[in-house]
């Protein structure tokens, strides 16, 4: 009797560890699918041939080199980084506002207002193009640099306003009670004590921006200009007739980008929570 | 005089109030102006045009009626795209169900370490490049990609197999970047589920499989429909994978406005198969909403 229970019992760890296992090897399929496809266009890269083949012969940086002479595709990076860095200023600036705004009020209608703020995030990026597009068309504007700004800023400012307005609810507001009845104003309250408390989640806010601006292609198609072509108009254009090692050389570059700067914004926003925690610590 | 003083004080104390609102909306301004100036707007010229008729060379003629939505109801080859639309979109979000779970299930029952780690490795390809993504499945399904690669050499096969090009590889490329959008909601939702209600099914004799089926995956039915929702939304507006993983017969619904739109200049047409879109999106939040309820969806997040 005794004997049987622990059988039984031995089983049922068994079986136990053996349904951990089930679930572990389900999980890593599902992660090596995620990751595999990438992966291939990075070790492509650095393949001599433009033919899938591993193991890879030799590590060559060929592809690199031509990748650099190539004036246009350069030229389409530099556009990429310029629109990104435009367009994560504006959304940063009009985001981080909304945000302030939006968690310091209270008013009807708010769960609404809200609603239109994060509707560019919703909508298919076409929607927002053609919308744009046939509204500058109708104005007699011609497609230009500043309308993709304007267009990016709309696609990603949402995205800065979440993350901020995240880091608002956890500030300790009478700090800047403190500083107004100090004899600071309002102006000289947000500048010196509200922003520094705020901006990793700005900077944050503002890589996520950078980050979805750099890959943005859908919409964009609708406002580009043949000289501010951007990176993923361009590949998209180059796959449509040949499948070349340049795209994996370019493909390296943006997973590398948009893998390091959201890990960075990560980094700041657990750094600040970190901060708090300790200071929290402290406090008991 | 005592009456009046708290009187003047309670008035000043409102007006301060309100003007420390007004202060907010001002800086609510430049955010809501620019949704309403650049999106908002442009859909009601987007509607407008939608009524109107194309004239010669992509012009747009003042003359209104309903016959843009016509010819797209009409026209089967059109009304095929927005089926095809839904179809791709149910059958992405159903793979994406079926494989997302049980990691989803996985991630909330680990401990800390592990489990950030592999968070943070569900939410890199979340921000890595879309079309990136899409066109790495070219490398490993093409005619001389990895796949066939391997199949010939291993001399499984003499001619290449047709794998990319067809319904399957869309809805292999589109499972492939909506994953994370469906791991992410149901971990979240199974993550904050009250754990003595697991406990307690278990020392009420209920094994391991009957408390799953019944404590923890009905409790994880919100984070379930956030990602349906979320997953169903965006497949079927997706634009890129049809468009680089597709065949002539896998086009969408968002291809087709873009054809319209930036190749045949008939936008009366795209913008009636637009707001077609934006009807259909508007009908799947709705009845999201009527049979789920959306604020649970947000309240499970």
């Amino acid at each position: 009797m005794v004997r049987s229970l622990a059988i039984e019992m031995e089983i049922q760890t068994k079986m136990k560890k053996f349904k951990f296992n089930g679930l572990l090897v389900i999980t890593a399929l599902v992660y090596l699918f995620l990751f595999l496809p990438v992966i291939v266009v990075i070790l492509m890269s650095f393949h001599p041939d433009p033919i899938v083949s591993f193991p890879i012969p030799r590590f060559t940086l060929k592809w690199y080199k031509i990748f650099w002479e190539d004036y246009a595709l350069i030229q389409s990076l530099k556009n990429s980084f310029v629109l990104g860095i435009c367009s994560a200023v504006v959304s940063g600036i009009i985001g981080t506002l909304a945000a302030i705004g939006f968690v310091r009020s209270q008013f009807k209608g708010k769960q609404i207002f809200g609603a239109i703020i994060l509707s560019p995030m919703i909508l298919s990026g076409i929607i927002t193009g053609i919308a744009l597009l046939s509204f500058i068309n109708y104005l007699n504007f011609p497609k230009s640099f500043p309308l993709q700004v304007v267009g990016h800023a709309l696609l990603t400012f949402p995205y800065v306003f979440l993350v901020v307005q995240t880091q608002l609810y956890g500030l300790d507001r009478s700090i800047e009670e403190a500083s107004m009845n100090l004899g600071a104003n309002e102006l000289e309250t947000f500048f010196y004590i509200t922003l520094p408390n705020i901006l990793p989640s700005v900077i944050a806010g503002m890589l996520f921006g950078f980050t979805i601006s750099i890959d943005e292609f859908v919409a964009t198609q609708c406002w580009v200009t043949p000289s501010t072509e951007t990176m993923p108009i361009k590949i998209f254009s180059m796959l449509r007739y040949e499948v070349t090692p340049k795209v994996n050389v370019l493909g390296t570059i943006i997973v590398l980008v948009t893998i390091t700067l959201p890990l960075v914004a990560e980094k700041l926003i657990a750094r600040k929570i970190n901060v708090k925690l300790s200071r929290e610590k402290k406090n008991k | 005089m005592q009456i009046l003083k708290s009187k003047a004080i309670v008035k000043t104390l409102v007006f301060l109030r309100k003007h420390k609102n007004a202060n907010n909306f001002l800086i609510m301004l430049p955010s809501a102006l620019w949704v309403i100036c650049f999106l908002f707007i442009p859909l009601i010229l987007i509607f407008v045009y939608s009524f109107s008729t194309r004239g010669e060379g992509g012009t747009i003629v003042a003359s209104y009626g309903l016959h843009n939505y016509e010819h797209f109801i009409t026209t089967s080859i059109y009304a095929r795209t927005i089926i095809k639309s839904i179809i791709i979109g149910f059958e992405v979000t159903l793979v994406c169900l079926i494989v997302g779970y049980l990691p989803a299930y996985y991630l909330a029952r680990l401990t800390t370490t592990r489990r950030v780690i592999l968070i943070i490795l569900l939410i890199v390809p979340f921000w890595t490049s879309v079309i990136i993504r899409t066109y790495s499945w070219m490398l490993v399904l093409g005619n001389r990609g990895a796949i066939n690669y391997y199949l010939m050499k291993w001399g499984l096969i003499q001619e290449p197999l047709r794998l990319l090009f067809n319904e399957a590889s869309v809805i292999l490329g589109l499972v492939h970047i909506m994953l994370p959008f469906m791991i992410l909601p149901i971990f979240t939702c199974i993550d904050r589920l009250d754990a003595s209600l697991v406990d307690a099914s278990k020392s009420l004799g209920a094994g391991k499989i009957r408390t799953f089926i019944e404590i923890t995956l009905p409790l994880s039915l919100p984070g379930v429909s956030a990602g349906c929702l979320l997953v169903f939304i965006i497949s079927v507006g997706a634009f890129l994978t049809p468009a680089m993983l597709g065949g002539p017969k896998d086009t969408m619904i968002a291809m087709l406005i873009q054809q319209n739109f930036l190749m045949l200049f008939d936008w009366p047409f795209g913008s009636a198969a637009a707001i077609i879109y934006l009807i259909l999106v508007l009908i799947i939040v709705y009845f999201f909403n009527r049979v789920i309820g959306l604020d649970k969806i947000w309240s499970g997040r």
